[in-house]
């Protein structure tokens, strides 16, 4: 079992390793900070203008708060979605390697895992550097002293497993499509987006699309982590939800999308291996 | 034989020739728009990728102005603005990166020996990428006007088309500028591209008005065809429009004309100079950087 444990360890290392070098050595660490932060920086922008053209910034600075913060991290599920699905697009018709990690005595999710806690690192520098822009450039109510950081780390790993886990669902799906350049994952990052109550409550959802947004984990992660930065959530739909059973949610939803996960990855690698659909190269 | 039968027979001969060029690049463009035409929708998944999930993100912004009750129009200037998005995601990733997917994949190389002009093969890949790209633009344009009721006011349709074409036209125009700069570059490239996503939804206003940016910042914006484009489209759609409109359609039109123009003759002198450049430097057929 040791032995087993430190074989995967190894694996996750390995794998984490070659991914902080793709991810990372093209640029300086001034140009790599600034690709980290001018993205997300942007899309806060985006939702900044559209606040500031309709209320005029007079109004709703809290809802504003809610919004920011749960932007800021959201670019977690958007990173390691696109980031641990495209993984499988990249390396199969890319450096197409995919065959030869297959032959590998190596696990796809140690690999996958690997692969994605470069991203998290990477992602946790953006959403990072997002927060102080946020504290200073539009006064958002962060402060070092009043973060609950047990409720913090807590909900952020199980979070990161649950988004992991979705990541994990798009690779295998990703094993059975053609590349497309990256629509088809920030296309799914985007359901996520919209269900999730990151812009706004997911009350003011249709009402079809509400229990997608109660059964993901995101809903929940997002929620928790606002109460933890800002104190409060500031969107309506699950204040009447204590810390405790957030956490429970957040919990149990996310071991079911783990168990999902490895499940329907399995069977899209079945699929993918019977059609031989490994060594597939798609020149669009 | 005389020298005016010689003459004759040179020029007949030139003729054949030009003939046989023309002939020859023409069926390289409808090749190279073939294989993306028809290869892609042979892909279930792409029809997925391309036409039902971008809508959510679009969704997303709907949804924002909603909850803060904006008028009816922002909302059409969002699906305007998602629609328009599909254009820019084309450009990036069908057209300015495709040359550098092409060299990791081996095709380039093979592009270079053959006996026609790259420009035909960038043009097959304009139109088959149009042709991909507008699937996906009127599937949101079309679900976003029917989920969301929005409801448009043409006054001067010609006018609108006419910018919407010129937008096409100086947006492919600048991807063929790009494609010929990327090609060069290795994962570098790869992710300025990437860059070039949410930075540019946001300078460009694809989300909201243009004008939001303030006084300045449009003009400068304004190098990217998107942002007078869609602000034309949407100051001719909304009868609202004017009142958050950047500057004239007419002006933004006569511009967006001129950027195209600029644009495509760049590419073409780029692309050669690119070509020449990475022959001799080897990086024509770099891979795996």
């Amino acid at each position: 079992m040791r032995q087993k444990l430190a074989r995967a360890a190894r694996q996750i290392y390995y794998s984490a390793w070659v991914g902080w070098q793709m991810e990372s050595n093209w640029a300086n660490p001034i140009e790599f900070l600034t690709y980290a932060l001018v993205k997300p920086i942007c899309h806060v922008l985006i939702l900044v203008f559209i606040y500031k053209v309709v209320t005029g910034g007079e109004s709703q600075q809290n809802h504003f708060y809610g919004m920011f913060v749960g932007n800021a991290f959201f670019v977690f599920v958007a990173a390691l979605m696109t980031g641990i699905g495209e993984m499988i697009h990249t390396d199969r018709e890319h450096f197409r390697v995919l065959k030869y990690i297959y032959c590998a005595p190596l696990s796809m999710f140690t690999y996958l895992s690997g692969r994605g806690a470069t991203k998290v690192v990477l992602t946790g520098i953006s959403t990072l550097l997002m927060l102080i822009f946020g504290r200073y450039v539009f006064s958002v109510p962060i402060s070092l002293f009043t973060i609950n950081y047990p409720l913090l780390t807590i909900s952020f790993a199980l979070g990161l497993l649950g988004i992991v886990s979705f990541g994990v669902m798009v690779a295998g799906f990703f094993l059975i499509t053609a590349r497309h350049g990256g629509v088809l994952s920030v296309g799914i990052a985007g359901l996520f987006y919209l269900a999730s109550g990151t812009l706004f409550p997911i009350a003011d959802l249709p009402a079809w699309l509400q229990p997608i947004g109660k059964a993901i984990p995101i809903t929940y992660w997002i929620e928790l982590t606002r109460r933890a930065v800002l104190g409060a959530s500031y969107f309506e739909g699950l204040e009447h939800f204590s810390i405790g059973e957030l956490l429970g949610i957040l919990a149990a939803s996310t071991f079911v999308t783990i168990i999902a996960a490895v499940l329907f990855f399995r069977a899209m690698e079945r699929v993918a291996l019977s059609r031989e659909y490994i060594d597939r190269v798609t020149h669009y | 034989m005389t020298e005016t039968e010689q003459f004759s027979r040179r020029q007949g001969r030139t003729r054949t020739n030009l003939r046989a060029i023309l002939n020859r690049n023409l069926r390289t463009v409808i090749a190279r728009s073939y294989v993306r035409i028809v290869g892609a929708n042979r892909e279930t998944s792409w029809i997925l990728g391309e036409t039902i999930l971008p809508l959510l993100t679009v969704s997303s912004f709907v949804f924002v102005y909603k909850m803060y009750k904006a008028p009816p129009e922002f909302i059409g200037y969002v699906v305007l603005g998602g629609a328009m998005s599909a254009y820019w995601f084309g450009m990036l990733w069908s057209m300015a990166m495709q040359f550098y997917w092409e060299k990791e994949m081996g095709n380039l190389e093979l592009y270079t020996m053959a006996p026609m002009s790259m420009m035909s093969i960038l043009a097959g890949m304009v139109i088959g990428g149009v042709v991909m790209t507008s699937t996906r633009a009127i599937a949101i344009l079309v679900a976003g006007t029917f989920i969301f009721g929005v409801q448009y006011d043409f006054q001067q349709p010609f006018l609108a088309a006419g910018a919407f074409v010129a937008t096409l036209i100086a947006l492919y125009g600048m991807g063929l500028m790009f494609s010929s700069i990327f090609f060069l570059t290795g994962r570098r490239g790869w992710h300025l591209m990437n860059l070039l996503q949410e930075p540019v939804f946001f300078a460009s206003g694809f989300f909201f008005p243009v004008k939001a940016l303030g006084s300045i910042a449009p003009f400068i914006t304004s190098l990217i065809p998107i942002t007078l484009g869609l602000d034309a489209i949407r100051q001719l759609a909304f009868p609202v429009g004017n009142n958050m409109g950047f500057l004239s359609p007419k002006t933004e039109l006569t511009i967006l004309i001129i950027l195209a123009g600029v644009f495509l003759i760049a590419a073409s002198a780029l692309l050669s100079r690119m070509e020449r450049s990475g022959k001799k430097s080897g990086k024509l057929l770099q891979r795996w950087q």
